[in-house]
């Protein structure tokens, strides 16, 4: 494993800017605008500086920084609620749980595959932030359990638990608009 | 009844760490034969894989190569870090001197009680990096200052109830109100306030709390000191607690002069 390597400005912005674009991305589905997530990675990178000489692995830096905003996220911007409007839970299991009761393989694969990004990226934006950070960051961002419970500094059984029951909220969550599309689609024809 | 009771013993935890082959190989083959066994349980595995693979296949938009140098750019400012041996070496044998000069202020300063003697300057941190508050603050005055100013509106009830801060304007001798407008800092509403200052023009921006308080070295230097100072080319910030807001004062002045402007 290579261990050794320079710690000087240059070589810690040209490792920095190697992760910057899923950074950002995950910074984004954190917070509600843009300027905030510039922000967030800004303080990430310049903490991760500050604390470039702890850094003992340079293959393990990129959960490194995602443990470093996570931590900056939740001292600055979780008690401002990101998500003014949450969903509850009771509902989107629900929903899961219909879904499993009819289903079969074909619509489910259907029904995901027709998902745009922003939909999706829209369905994650309503769950709970917990659920919604444990499952981005295995799915989307391709960290094992043990990580993840790193970064997010939580056991490794609740991160379990986030992640199986995140998934279900999402594909509750997924289902419910999809059924509701038809009556938005009419009250959209009605109004025009 | 069978079902319900097959329900009941299946954990989705389970089953999605056995999808994400995160199990040990034992509890691997007991899942597999405990809970993937039920139709329920397959079904339960089959909507963690597919949500699973949905969102891995979820876009990464690339930044583009402006908005990396904007995220980038306080690291341009960064000091170079050196090395223990350099470090060693900076302080011999010359050095020595200095580490004795600043123990004896030290000492000073805790007995005395006052940063430094006479003119009450207050320490200013060389500038590492530029928070992006104090960046956007004085990007916007350098703006405001290049050309004329916007135009007077002194009605600072009505700017305040705006955007939704309580405004105290600057009282100090040889200040004299200019004009005073909404503006944003980092996407916050803010008012800015332009005031003559001797022979210099003087920006006080009120901002709200939490965008003052957000950065941790700004809480801790108002914590310890009363305000947070930044000093770039000419021009200065300093960033203090006002009343259920955040002031910045953004001028091209000593942060001690600017400290000094209640």
């Amino acid at each position: 494993m290579f261990k050794f390597f320079r710690r000087d400005s240059a070589t810690y912005q040209s490792l920095a800017a190697s992760h910057l674009d899923r950074l950002h991305a995950y910074a984004r589905r954190r917070v509600q605008s843009d300027a905030d997530a510039d922000d967030l990675v800004q303080e990430t990178l310049i903490r991760g500086w500050q604390r470039f000489d702890q850094l003992r692995d340079v293959t393990a830096m990129r959960s490194w920084f995602y443990r470093i905003l996570t931590t900056l996220w939740a001292e600055q911007y979780r008690t401002r609620r990101r998500r003014m409007e949450l969903v509850p839970i009771t509902r989107l299991e629900a929903h899961h749980d219909e879904m499993i009761a009819s289903m079969e393989p074909g619509p489910l694969q259907a029904l995901l595959a027709r998902q745009t990004g922003e939909a999706v990226h829209a369905a994650l934006a309503a769950l709970p932030q917990d659920y919604a950070a444990a499952v981005e960051l295995h799915d989307i961002e391709g960290f094992r359990y043990r990580e993840i419970a790193e970064i997010t500094g939580v056991p490794i059984g609740t991160v379990m638990s986030r992640i199986a029951r995140g998934r279900r909220l999402l594909a509750g969550q997924l289902r419910e608009w999809t059924k509701s599309e038809p009556a938005r689609a009419r009250t959209a024809e009605k109004k025009t | 009844m069978k079902e319900a009771e097959t329900t009941t013993e299946v954990s989705i935890e389970e089953i999605a760490a056995y999808e994400d082959d995160e199990l040990a190989d034992g509890d691997r083959a007991r899942v597999a034969a405990e809970q993937l066994s039920s139709e329920y349980g397959r079904k339960l595995a089959t909507v963690q894989r597919a949500v699973r693979e949905r969102l891995a296949a979820q876009p990464i938009a690339a930044l583009s190569a402006r908005h990396r140098e904007h995220l980038l750019d306080p690291l341009s400012a960064l000091a170079p870090r050196r090395s223990f041996w350099q470090r060693l070496g900076a302080t011999r044998p010359l050095a020595w001197s200095g580490w004795a000069v600043a123990a004896a202020l030290a000492i000073w300063i805790a007995g005395v009680g006052h940063p430094l003697p006479g003119n009450g300057e207050i320490a200013v941190q060389p500038v590492r990096h530029l928070l992006p508050m104090a960046e956007a603050a004085l990007a916007d005055f350098r703006k405001q200052t290049a050309g004329a100013l916007p135009m007077a509106r002194l009605d600072l009830e009505h700017l305040a109830a705006g955007v939704g801060l309580p405004i105290v304007p600057l009282d100090a001798p040889d200040t004299r109100l200019l004009s005073a407008w909404q503006t944003e800092i980092r996407t916050h509403p803010a008012a800015a306030l332009a005031y003559q200052w001797r022979s210099r023009i003087v920006i006080q921006y009120v901002i709200p709390e939490q965008l003052l308080y957000r950065q941790e070295e700004v809480r801790t230097a108002i914590v310890q000191t009363g305000h947070y100072t930044v000093i770039r080319d000419q021009q200065a910030m300093v960033a203090r607690a006002g009343p259920r807001a955040g002031v910045l004062l953004v001028g091209e002045a000593h942060p001690d002069e600017l400290a000094g402007l209640q």
